[in-house]
């Protein structure tokens, strides 16, 4: 019984958001919303047939059916709909009662469609990504709200908006032309990043839901780099970055919730699979004719991934790499890290003239790593009252737990 | 008091994950494609705004999941101690000693 939450929840997201893909392919995209009333009906019967008789033995096929009888019922009392019922009963029915689906490509293609539709350069930025989490991720609203640190509301305007623009343009399910490939696809892989970055970047919030994130991006991430239609060098450029950096998140924070910084995590918690399975992502990327910023940013992911201590980190090589990441994506930000990675390999004096030069760009005034690092290089030169301040103006900043007692422990170090 | 540098080597690098020639072919085949095509002007420039961060209740576009400023700051583990032994018996309860090993060097100070 007390498996009932996990199963279903790990169900949820992933049976949910693939009949939610079929199911809107077979509807149209115009009932996006209907699809994912029928789903969650079926979800909601789940949970109530399942806490009362155990999990059923093919509970995805369970699953496939209810969701079957739900719309059949949908397309009876609609009569735009009706016309559908065979290719409804075509879609799920052999499915449900199939425990390894022989249909794995055709739901591996509604789901990729899906992706393309929620990912159209037509919808809003952000509205993508939410969009995305909702329908083919299959996390709730409020989960994708904590995780953004957005009002429920804002997210659910975001996705109805979504949904609008895509009933009004006539966005289509379906795989784009061979021409108009490329650009969709840079969009797709543009979402999957940002959806990584925000569980990566952990401002604040829910850890649970955001490592959710990362292990979702992944997901995602590795269903474009190897569908046939999508897995261009640079979809395995991204993978690659997203496995070396998540490799890494069992170890950022420690057992008493404090961050761990890179020379003081326990490497023993990295997880060495992901990490292998980065690296043969990387060696996949490095092909074709074009270098794009995910292809450097995963190859200085892989520096840290293989140093078998932080002493032994390859700095000179990272360093080379945000030079080549500056040309590539010119930001204040990558001129940071470039900055951090330069004090460890020609020293703190350095990394701070190259701070200097950035430090009051517009973008950069909230930035939590900025006054931190500055602090730090500060305490590494031994000017104690400077680092004190730089570490109270992090102080004032919107962070996590974590990070707060971090940037407290600092200060304290500071005040010796 | 001085200023020693604590580096916390781990014992559990696990090799057979990937093995050094596979991790080496892979490196290599890397490098030599990038040097192949970062002289030829193929580099692809973000488009602005790639990178989406939350800023006071709107978003900017700035962020980006780099480990150096997020990762590294604070460096590496720089503890206070009177002399070499008693930062040997400051480690001495890192957890880290369960899986891996310490290093100890007294830093120069600027």
């Amino acid at each position: 019984m007390t498996e009932i939450p996990d199963v279903v929840d790990h169900l949820f997201r992933h049976a949910a958001g693939q009949m939610v893909s079929t199911l809107t392919r077979v509807f149209g995209p115009e009932h996006l919303s209907l699809a994912e009333e029928v789903v969650q009906e079926a979800l909601i019967s789940a949970l109530q047939q399942w806490g009362l008789r155990g999990i059923p033995e093919n509970p995805q096929g369970w699953l496939f059916q209810v969701a079957r009888n739900r719309a059949l019922d949908q397309l009876r009392r609609d009569a735009s709909l009706r016309a559908k019922e065979p290719e409804i009963i075509a879609a799920l029915h052999e499915r449900a009662d199939d425990p390894h689906p022989a249909f794995a490509h055709e739901l591996r293609d509604d789901q990729l469609r899906m992706m393309l539709m929620c990912c159209h350069p037509a919808i809003p930025r952000e509205s993508r990504v939410a969009l995305t989490l909702k329908t083919v991720g299959g996390f709730s609203v409020d989960e994708i709200a904590r995780a953004f640190l957005t009002k429920k509301e804002t997210i659910a305007q975001r996705i109805v908006r979504a949904k609008r623009l895509i009933r009004d343009e006539r966005i289509p399910i379906e795989m784009p032309s061979r021409v108009e490939l490329p650009e969709r696809v840079d969009s797709l892989l543009e979402v999957i990043y940002l959806m990584f970055n925000e569980g990566y970047s952990a401002h604040a919030g829910d850890d649970l839901v955001r490592s959710d994130l990362c292990a979702e991006a992944i997901r995602l991430g590795r269903e474009i780099a190897m569908h046939p239609a999508t897995d261009v060098p640079e979809a395995h450029a991204l993978l690659a970055l997203m496995l070396m950096q998540a490799a890494r998140l069992p170890a950022r924070i420690d057992a008493a919730g404090e961050l761990s910084t890179l020379a003081e995590q326990d490497r023993a918690l990295w997880d060495q699979a992901m990490i292998a399975d980065g690296m043969r992502q990387l060696g996949e990327s490095a092909e074709g004719e074009r270098l794009t910023a995910y292809h450097v940013e995963a190859a200085i992911a892989s520096c840290h991934a293989i140093a078998e201590s932080f002493e032994d980190t390859d700095w000179d090589a990272i360093v080379a790499h945000y030079d080549l990441l500056t040309e590539l994506k010119p930001t204040p930000v990558v001129a940071l890290n470039r900055a951090v990675a330069a004090a460890m390999a020609e020293g703190p004096a350095a990394a701070m003239s190259a701070i200097e030069e950035i430090e009051s760009h517009e973008s950069l005034q909230n930035y939590l790593p900025l006054p931190a690092t500055l602090g730090e290089l500060c305490l590494r030169l031994g000017d104690r009252r400077r680092a004190a301040e730089y570490f109270t103006r992090a102080l004032e900043l919107p962070a996590t737990m974590p990070e707060k007692k971090f940037l407290l422990r600092k200060l304290e170090a500071c005040g010796r | 008091m001085s200023q020693y540098l604590i580096v916390l080597r781990d014992a559990n690098w696990n090799p057979e994950s990937l093995s050094p020639e596979e991790l080496q072919a892979i490196m290599k085949k890397y490098r030599t494609w990038i040097d192949g095509i970062a002289g030829k002007g193929n580099k692809l420039r973000d488009k602005e705004g790639r990178v989406v961060r939350r800023n006071g209740s709107g978003v900017s576009v700035t962020d980006g999941p780099y480990s150096e400023a997020k990762e590294v700051i604070g460096g590496y583990i720089v503890i206070e101690a009177d002399s070499y032994e008693d930062a040997v018996k400051k480690c001495e309860d890192s957890p880290h000693l369960v899986n891996g090993s310490i290093e100890i060097r007294a830093l120069e100070v600027r």
